[in-house]
């Protein structure tokens, strides 16, 4: 069973692997071929013509199937780890960071087909395989559950939520970086600023429900395993604040109409909370010395 | 309004009416006061500053070492921590930082004066809110100016329909109920007007949310004020110890057991255990991680385990004063030498003895496997008496006879008694109806204005609520779809 499952994670990461280099290409054709196009312009008014029907990211349908690939193989590479150890993916940084890339690729093809442009999937994927890459650094051995861990369905349920709360929220990165490139709409071969935001703001609508759920469902799960529902531990603090960041980009928007650059930025922010909560192990190990 | 209470009550002292001068006097500042406390509370802006104020703290929090609960309800001990811990890592920046209360942040002022402005200011705005949420749940006024019609964040306009209006207004109200609309119309002889909605009851969700925060620190303080939580409560196997804090109970633990994986990890931890109630038995079983026992709302959590010493003390007479488990609980020595100590008052003596193991791990030139050194004291801090005791041999000191009687494991719990824990997950529950209420169902709003043009036919002319929302605009689009169709069916049978 391991061994299948490492093979299934290969072919993901390859997928994935494959993807960008597509998704990326694909950036580079539009950006010559605009050039192209433009230039031809100034000489030639009928060589704009075929800008009109010309589809931009239409045929970004490779990088897609490559997407949709690696996100079955890592599906299946999950689903046999899970059937192997009897327990879902959260036992440790290998496994927390495959579940990171399934819903980071999920979300980008749920984003694509949904907007029909596939240009925030070419941030959002980089971000899918930096995931994949560093779990592939790491051990992938599956240890044994400490007892604190023996907690399957609970800690199941806070890892599913947590892969789509931080998935979508890559797409909301995604789409703020577009955003900030594209404010005065001077990229032709982008799809508009007004389409960017939405996705943005559409993410965090999806995304923060979820992420809710990944703090009350800690929350729940600390309580039963130590009787403390809420310790200001440092993993659930940056959660925390991730949290507050996303409820602070609603309400800047329901209420302070933000749009646009202030908006994206926040999102950024978001993301790089996520980020640094999901490495978080990292920078606060040292901290926690007194005990 | 507040002299003609005062003067009603007949009080025609100079006193009386001195201090009626007064109030009148200070009503208008408190009055102005209170308004502009309301004024701040109720701003967003205020709002997003409060916000950022926690969140820097708590990132200050987070990075910055924090004092454990144990030791900050310790002067003394949090000073000596203070100096010890802190000071070899941070130097000259202690002191400030000491002085701000950021080694203790989520319980210093600056964290729980911005948490109260915040339950303060959600308040405040949730109350200030009701009228718009009011008149939008009533639904907006039916008929509007022209001008309105074509503002909205979505718009669309039918024209040259080659209907009556009233033909395209029972179209129109077809879809619009079909989509499970509440439509409200007013008709005249230049047209219809129609005001249509959905989900407006969702809307109250951001009171159950914003109610719900308020909860959330309810029940954290209640918590904390009325409850209480040991965080070390030990019990080595085979004694009996007392939970205190007034709860009458008491927990004997019968054995402990530690399993391990085959690779290594820890696999398992149970306590076999017995509880009393005012000395009688009330509950037994088994404690493990993840499985609480529960009585009466103390709930007891498996923790930590640790080696404990059996003693005997007995007095120059031979007669027995102390017979129990003594748990090593915590460590004490200098690097790499961390010994597992522990301490028990010997009766009727006034001694304390303090108890410590080997240091785990290396060969400890102090304290050799099988023994215990004993260090008894008699309320200076020098001891009167030092020695190692070797297991099953007595030995005299301070004038009594002690006995290291055989090495066994004690057990770790916490134990609590949290009654805002109820509040906690209602809060929780209604938090996320709120949220998905909210976010999932979002109020949708459509204006309609319908009209015939002499000669040309019937136009129609459909808004959106301003403010630009992904739901608004999406569900717009298919409504517009919608009546696009019914309108060009309705057409070709006239
Ligand atoms: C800190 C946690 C908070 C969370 C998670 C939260 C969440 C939300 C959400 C999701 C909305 C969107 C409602 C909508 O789209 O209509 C909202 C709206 C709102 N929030 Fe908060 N909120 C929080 C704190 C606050 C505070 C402290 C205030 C007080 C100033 C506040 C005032 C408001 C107001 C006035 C609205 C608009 C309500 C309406 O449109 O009817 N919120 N909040």
């Amino acid at each position: 069973m391991v061994k299948m499952e490492s093979f299934f994670f290969m072919a993901a990461l390859l997928s994935t692997g494959l993807s960008v280099l597509f998704y990326l290409w694909q950036v580079a054709a539009l950006r010559w071929h605009r050039a192209v196009l433009v230039a031809g312009a100034a000489s030639d008014a009928a060589s704009t013509v075929p800008a009109a029907g010309y589809r931009p990211w239409g045929s970004g349908r490779f990088a897609a199937m490559m997407a949709v690939n690696g996100l079955l193989f890592l599906s299946l590479s999950i689903i046999g780890r899970g059937v192997a150890t009897g327990h879902g993916p959260f036992s440790n940084m290998y496994e927390f960071s495959v579940a990171l890339a399934w819903g980071v690729i999920a979300a980008t093809l749920y984003f694509q087909w949904h907007y029909r442009t596939a240009a925030v999937s070419a941030v959002a994927m980089p971000v899918a395989l930096a995931f994949l890459v560093y779990a592939y650094t790491l051990p992938s051995r599956p240890l044994p559950l400490v007892p604190a861990l023996q907690q399957s369905l609970l800690l199941t349920l806070h890892v599913a939520v947590a892969m789509i709360a931080y998935g979508v929220f890559a797409i909301g990165f995604g789409s703020a970086v577009l955003y900030l490139a594209q404010r005065r709409g001077s990229i032709p071969w982008l799809p508009s600023p007004a389409v960017l935001d939405d996705m943005g703001y559409r993410s965090v609508i999806i995304g923060f429900p979820f992420m809710t759920l990944v703090l009350l469902l800690g929350a729940l799960w600390a309580d039963v395993a130590w009787g403390r529902y809420w310790s200001w531990d440092p993993k659930e603090t940056s959660t925390l604040v991730t949290w507050l960041l996303y409820g602070g980009y609603v309400h800047a928007r329901v209420l302070r109409g933000w749009r646009g650059s202030r908006s994206a930025v926040l999102l950024i922010l978001g993301f790089a909370a996520v980020v640094f909560t999901y490495m978080g192990n990292y920078f606060f190990s040292g901290l926690h010395a007194y005990k | 309004m507040e002299g003609k209470t005062l003067t009603t009550e007949g009080a025609k002292t100079a006193a009386a009416r001195r201090s009626a001068g007064l109030a009148r006097q200070w009503a208008r500042p408190i009055r102005r006061l209170f308004r502009s406390a309301w004024r701040v509370c109720g701003s967003v802006r205020v709002t997003v500053v409060l916000i950022l104020v926690l969140i820097g703290l708590s990132l200050v929090g987070t990075l910055l070492i924090q004092v454990p609960g144990e030791v900050a309800a310790d002067r003394a001990e949090y000073a000596w921590w203070l100096q010890n811990v802190v000071r070899p890592k941070l130097g000259l920046f202690t002191t400030p930082l000491a002085f701000l209360g950021f080694f203790d942040v989520f319980h210093s002022l600056w964290f729980l004066g911005a948490g109260a402005l915040l339950m303060a200011s959600i308040m405040v705005c949730s109350i200030n809110r009701w009228k718009a949420l009011r008149s939008a749940l009533d639904g907006s006024r039916v008929k509007l100016a022209d001008g309105f019609y074509e503002g909205g964040s979505s718009r669309a306009q039918f024209s040259d329909l080659a209907m009556s209006a009233h033909e395209a207004e029972g179209v129109t109200r077809g879809v619009l109920a079909r989509r499970r609309y509440r439509v409200r119309r007013e008709g005249g002889a230049d047209g219809f007007w129609i005001a249509a909605d959905k989900n407006r009851h969702f809307r109250l969700g951001t009171y159950l949310h914003h109610g719900s925060i308020v909860l959330f620190v309810l029940g954290f303080l209640v918590g904390s004020y009325f409850g209480f939580r040991s965080q070390s409560f030990m019990v080595p196997e085979g004694s009996v110890r007392e939970v205190g804090y007034g709860s009458g109970l008491s927990l004997e633990l019968e054995s402990f057991v530690d399993e391990y994986w085959p690779e290594g990890p820890p696999k398992d931890f149970r306590s076999q255990v017995i509880l009393y109630e005012n000395g009688a038995e009330v509950k037994r079983g088994v404690l493990r991680v993840n499985h609480p026992m529960s009585y009466n709302g103390v709930r007891f959590y498996q923790s930590f385990f640790g080696q404990a010493a059996v003693l005997e003390v007995r007095d120059s007479s031979g007669k027995l004063l102390f017979n129990d488990g003594v748990a090593l609980g915590w460590l004490s020595g200098q690097e790499p030498y961390k010994r597992p100590t522990g301490m028990f008052s010997v009766p009727v003596t006034g001694l304390t003895a303090y108890v410590v193991g080997p240091a785990k791990g290396y060969s400890d030139p102090m304290v050799q496997p099988g023994q215990v050194l004993m260090e008894v004291y008699s309320g200076s801090s020098k001891p009167v008496a030092v020695g190692a005791l070797q297991q099953g041999v007595p030995k005299k000191m301070a004038g009594l006879e002690f006995t290291f009687v055989r090495e066994r494991q004690f057990s770790g719990f916490q134990v609590s008694r949290d009654p805002g824990n109820a509040l906690i997950w209602t809060a929780s529950s209604l938090f996320v109806l709120g949220v998905g209420m909210v976010f999932y169902f979002p109020h949708q709003q459509i204006w309609v204005r319908g009209w015939t043009e002499p000669g040309k036919g019937t136009r129609l002319r459909v808004r959106t609520a301003s403010g630009r929302q992904v739901a608004t605009a999406r569900e717009f689009e298919t409504l517009v779809e919608d009546l696009d169709r019914e309108l060009a069916r309705a057409v070709k049978k006239v």
